[in-house]
Parts: structure tokens; sequence; C-alpha cells
């Protein structure tokens, strides 16, 4: 028996696909769209040109303001390490280290007295004259430190147990010496060639005394 | 003419034997212009969707005409295009909503119609060629394209882009099935 399939083609060509045709009008609709793929772009008018341009440039010009506003937000680590650092220790004030300076040499006869803050570090050298007991240096000496205490931290006196909350912060340091004594010499070596060395506990704000030298 | 014998793509240089790029889309025209559109009919079932289709195929054929590589004759290198075409237009949403409403409209129609009284009412013929535009789409392309295109095995794997040895499977479950049917229709 024949295939009926084989004559599919001759079924389909004469019954439903008889008027599916390609038609003259569809042909040239292909060569109208081919005609428009090979023809060049039109130019295009300046003001396509100048507003083309204009809208770059802004683009641009906002991309980099936003990126240098966003770099300038982001400080650098170290930066910001070394910042957050130095806003915990409190300085020590240079006007108040004159004028407790000031009120020493006047008041108690001390000739020499220094001090300078580098860091954490309050480093102080006082001068005594010889005739001066231990005991009256050591209470001098707790006396400066008192004044620059208060006066730096501008809290009542009473408040501060010992030398006050600035030790809390900063290390202390002072460095006595007697009178024929020369100060530059005992700051550029300040380890040693002085009578005592004080200094002060950051937990307890105590001034402990200890005999360097002789 | 037949294109199967003309140089083949790969020494296109945009005219084919001193014909320009314009002459040589008309010849493919005019060879196969009818052969695609009825081909993309039996994807779509719908004439309007098949005229357009067949203006993209040529459109297409057109514009990849350098990617036609030699291992195949220019008429599976249309087909395949007609074939990819019409696939991706039956797997887009836009066909499926057409779809869903089309159904629904069909419907509402013809109610008391069922298909098996419309096969009855049509001649032997009319219900195979109904039958075979009513199987599913991978035993339907194949039956076609080897009955009615008169492809052989080998120019349908290339046209469908499929290893022979399927094609044949897929000719085999299709003729059965159709079978089937056609004892049932009776």
């Amino acid at each position: 028996m024949e295939d009926p399939l084989k004559q599919l083609p001759e079924i389909l060509n004469k019954g439903r696909m008889k008027n599916i045709t390609f038609h003259d009008e569809h042909r040239q609709k292909v060569l109208k769209k081919i005609r428009q793929l090979n023809r060049p772009p039109a130019p295009k008018s300046w003001f396509y040109h100048w507003f083309h341009q204009s809208l770059s440039v802004a683009i641009g010009v906002a991309f980099i303001f936003i990126f240098i506003q966003f770099a300038q937000s982001i400080p650098e680590p170290l930066e910001q390490k070394e910042a957050e650092h130095a806003a915990k220790i409190p300085y020590a004030n240079q006007a108040i280290l004159t004028k407790a300076r000031h009120d020493m040499r006047n008041y108690h006869n001390v000739s020499g007295i220094d001090a300078y803050q580098k860091g954490d570090l309050l480093t102080v050298h006082i001068m005594f004259p010889d005739n001066l007991s231990y005991q009256d240096q050591v209470n001098l000496s707790e006396s400066y430190l008192k004044e620059v205490s208060r006066l730096t931290l501008n809290e009542p006196y009473e408040a501060q147990n010992y030398l006050g909350e600035l030790w809390n912060y900063v290390n202390v340091k002072v460095y006595t010496v007697s009178a024929n004594y020369d100060l530059l010499a005992a700051k550029l070596q300040y380890e040693s060639n002085f009578d005592w060395l004080g200094t002060i506990e950051k937990e307890d704000g105590k001034l402990r005394w200890e005999q360097i030298s002789k | 003419m037949d294109l199967k014998h003309t140089p083949k793509a790969g020494t296109y240089d945009g005219s084919i034997q001193g014909l320009s790029q314009e002459e040589w889309l008309i010849q493919i025209m005019d060879l196969y212009q009818d052969k695609v559109i009825r081909l993309a009919y039996t994807y779509v079932k719908d004439r309007k969707l098949a005229e357009d289709l067949a203006q993209e195929v040529f459109v297409k054929c057109f514009v990849h005409k350098e990617s036609f590589r030699s291992e195949s004759s220019v008429k599976t290198w249309v087909y395949a295009i007609t074939v990819n075409l019409c696939k991706d237009y039956l797997r887009s949403g836009w066909k499926k909503y057409i779809h869903v409403i089309d159904r629904l409209g069909k419907s509402k129609q013809s109610p008391s119609l069922t298909p098996e009284l419309t096969i009855v009412q049509k001649s032997e013929h009319e219900a195979l060629a109904d039958e075979v535009l009513r199987l599913p789409l991978k035993y339907r392309e194949v039956i076609l394209l080897y009955y009615y295109k008169e492809l052989s095995v080998l120019e349908i794997s290339h046209v469908l882009n499929k290893k022979e040895p399927s094609i044949r499977t897929l000719l085999q479950r299709g003729r059965e099935m159709l079978r089937r049917k056609m004892e049932k229709g009776r």
C-alpha cells in the first residue's frame, strides 16, 4: 500500500496552501527594508551635535564632582587614627604653663622651670634653689602640677583627687636639679645628672619621687 | 536555476556571478518565496503572520548572507532561517498571549462543531492535512520537511540542527502517531 503521506505536497499545495503565496507587495517591502539597511545614516542637525556634546560635558563634570566629593568624604585610615588618638589626650595649655612658671619664679624663688608636652608625656624641668629641702621641693612640684592641672581642665580644685583628671591621660615626668646646674644641659640629657625624678601614675594620679643621682 | 550549484558563500564579495546584492536577493526570493511562506504557515498556522515572517526571513538572508557556509545548500540555509525564525516567534511571550486570545475566540465561535465531526465532513485528504498540522511541533516539522518540502534526512538534520538518527526516530514516531489518529478518525 502506498504511503498516503507522499501525497502531502499535492494535498497541501492544492488545498489550504493554495492561496498562501508571497505577493509582489511583500517582495517590495523586503526590498524597501534592505535599501533602508544599506542607506547611510542621515547627517545629524547642529542642534543634535550641540545637545549631545553639552550633555556629555555636563555628565562628565557631574561625574568628576561626585568623585571628588566621594574621595574627600573618606579620610585616610592613618590620619583618622591619629586624630582620634590626639583627641583623647588633653594638651597642657602653653599659656597655663607660662603662668605657672611665672608664679614659681616670683613666689617661690624657683630660678629655672620649663615644661613641654609631646604626645601623652608632659615633661617638667625644675631647678630649685640650693637651700630648699627635699620636702619643700616635693611640695613646690606638686603645687606647680596642681596649678597646671586645674587650670588646664578648668574644673573646681576640690573635685580633683591628688593632681587632677589630666593625669588620667597624660604621663608626667618632673626633673629637679640643683641651682648651679645648667637647665639646658639637663633638658638635653635628662635621663642622667639630676637629683630627683618625679612620675605620676595615670591610674591613681599620685606623684612619686625617686632619687636618680648621687 | 538552482542556487545549489552557484558559488558558495565563502566566496561572497558583495556579488555573486556579477549580481549585485539586491539582484541576488531577488533571485533567492524568486526561487523560495512561496516555499518559505508555506513553511512558515505550517508553524504559525496564520496567513498574515506567515507573510510577515517570510519577509523577515528574506531580510535576514540578506543581512546574514556572509554567515552562509558551504556545508549546506542555499535551500537548507533558507529553510533553517525560516524554521529558527518561526520557532523564535512561537517561543515569544507575545505569541503566547495572542494564542490564548485566539483560542478563547474560537471556542466561542463554533461550540457545537467538534473536531471529530469536522474531520468526518472533510475529505480524507483534507483530514490527513489537518492531522499533520495538528501534530506536536517536533513531529510535525520533521514530517513536513520530509514529505512536503521533500528534503532528505541529512538536509533535515542541517535545517533543524539535529543528528540524523534523531530525525529518523522523530519521523518514525510522527508517522505512527499520524496513522493512529487516522485510524481513530475513521
